[in-house]
């Protein structure tokens, strides 16, 4: 009888031994197990942020286009290439004859969005446009890319490789920029924004913009109102042909149309050595006024398809000058309903 | 029968042996635990220090050039606010020879936003128009930036 009272002590402080050690291992384990979970996730969604971050900067491609604004100040407009969106975070001006010294910059609101194949709204700066000056301009996008363009573009700038190139395959001293043409259409009093493409709904009064550029390193060239896309509609036998004439537009691309001018007897593009410019067609006749309704042209039938030439006239470094023609074979437009 | 020898009785030997383990497996809970706490603090700051360092992100893109002193243009591309704990320079002609510029007093870095730091007034360190210079920066969690301009 004592015996077993005494095992049946010896039996009671091993189970509470076992009690107190079952409890340590649960509160000290448990605490260090959860938070270790916990970790892992954190650094597991830090990774693949970054991950995720390192890849999508990696695929921002666009490039910056400087111009001046209607306010006579350095402006520019983003193109971007690339896949992916881009929101653009801020853009500097820098005046590149001061060496790198600041000249103005500004600070837009975050809110800039372009999609891919899109060319953003003019971001106007605060630095006042001097003629004599070459900028430096600067776009930074919210993922950290970078890209700087010169403005106006300096001479010399076009790589000698390709100028070289392009003249010994005589094709011209104008060259045009394939991925910047764009079309707007009017509906009712408003003009459409720019679109890019090549497949257009018929029926509505049309204006192209088309971005060229001077790689003659020499000379100036003013572009008159004989200048004007022709286009001829592909078939077996010859189609029918639409010529879309030279106009004014205001303000420049990429913002709206709201004014349209005509071309007169004297009016010239200039399009400088070395730089590049817009050129605009609208009207059916060189020098009609595009204010008139009759006078703007339009795709009348849809489901046709249509070879376009950009047929170049005007002279070298004056309205007087050198005379000058060229033919650039480029695009290909269909119409639809 | 021996009488007088005297023992503690069965019931308070078993409390004392209780109370003894029960004292002694305290000691052992509260000497484990405290292991376990340091040990998850020092765990808890190495993954505070790789998710920050992670999230850490930042460019220079500008340079402003004086004689005796350069402002950079940085811009946070990261998700968290932090700090430029310092700024290497050396010149391209000499890549050797690395100089660590005195940083002004704030070098916070926002989010989403473009701050400018004015390294001050060097003595040791002067910038030659048109030589290239190369300026590391090296943010508060370990992540670095190198960009080089033309004075």
């Amino acid at each position: 009888m004592r015996k077993r009272r005494m095992r049946a002590q010896q039996a009671v402080s091993a189970i509470v031994s076992a009690i107190l050690l079952v409890g340590m291992l649960l509160t000290t384990g448990f605490a260090y197990f959860a938070f270790e979970v916990r970790a892992q996730r954190m650094q597991s969604a830090a990774l693949d942020y970054r991950f995720q971050v390192d890849q999508q900067q990696a695929l921002e491609r666009f490039n910056v286009m400087g111009q001046v604004s209607g306010t006579d100040t350095v402006a520019a407009y983003v193109v971007n290439n690339g896949p992916i969106p881009i929101r653009i975070a801020y853009m500097i001006v820098l005046n590149t004859s001061k060496g790198g010294d600041i000249g103005y910059n500004n600070t837009m609101a975050k809110s800039i969005y372009v999609n891919p194949g899109k060319s953003s709204p003019s971001i106007i700066s605060n630095a006042v446009h001097d003629p004599n000056t070459q900028y430096s301009i600067g776009v930074v996008t919210a993922r950290g890319t970078v890209v700087y363009a010169l403005f106006p573009t300096p001479r010399g700038g076009i790589p000698g490789v390709i100028q070289e190139g392009l003249t010994s395959l005589d094709t011209g001293s104008i060259v045009i920029d394939f991925f910047s043409i764009r079309y707007s259409q009017k509906t009712g009093a408003t003009w459409g924004p720019w679109t890019a493409g090549w497949l257009l709904p018929k029926g509505k009064n049309t204006v192209w913009a088309i971005n060229v550029t001077n790689i003659d390193m020499t000379r100036d060239l003013y572009v008159n109102r004989y200048s004007n896309l022709y286009l001829i509609e592909a078939g077996s036998t010859l189609g029918s042909v639409i010529v879309f004439y030279i106009i004014r537009v205001q303000p420049d691309f990429p913002a709206s149309i709201s004014s349209l001018a005509a071309y007169s007897d004297t009016d010239r593009v200039v399009i400088p050595r070395g730089t590049w410019a817009f050129l605009y067609f609208g009207v059916d006749g060189p020098g009609d006024n595009p204010n008139v309704g009759g006078n703007l042209v339009k795709f009348t039938d849809e489901n046709k398809q249509y070879a376009m030439f950009l047929l170049i006239s005007g002279n070298w470094d004056s309205n007087t000058g050198e005379p000058y023609g060229q033919n650039i074979p480029f695009e290909g437009v269909r119409t639809q309903p | 029968m021996r009488l007088g020898k005297r023992a503690v009785s069965p019931l308070i030997a078993t409390m004392m042996l209780i109370g003894v383990v029960l004292a002694a497996g305290f000691a052992v809970w509260s000497f484990a635990n405290s292991a376990t706490g340091a040990a998850l603090s020092a765990r808890g700051t190495e993954v505070a220090r790789n998710v920050n360092q992670l999230n850490e992100k930042f460019i220079i893109f500008n340079a402003n050039f004086s004689a005796s002193k350069v402002r950079l243009w940085f811009y946070n591309n990261g998700n968290l606010t932090t700090q430029i704990t310092a700024i290497v320079v050396w010149n391209a002609a000499s890549p050797g020879t690395k100089t660590s510029l005195a940083l002004p007093a704030s070098t916070q870095l926002a989010v989403g936003v473009v701050t400018t730091l004015t390294v001050p007034a060097l003595d040791t360190y002067t910038f030659t128009a048109g030589q290239t210079y190369y300026f590391q920066a090296v943010g508060q969690f370990g992540n670095t930036y190198t960009y080089f301009q033309q004075a």
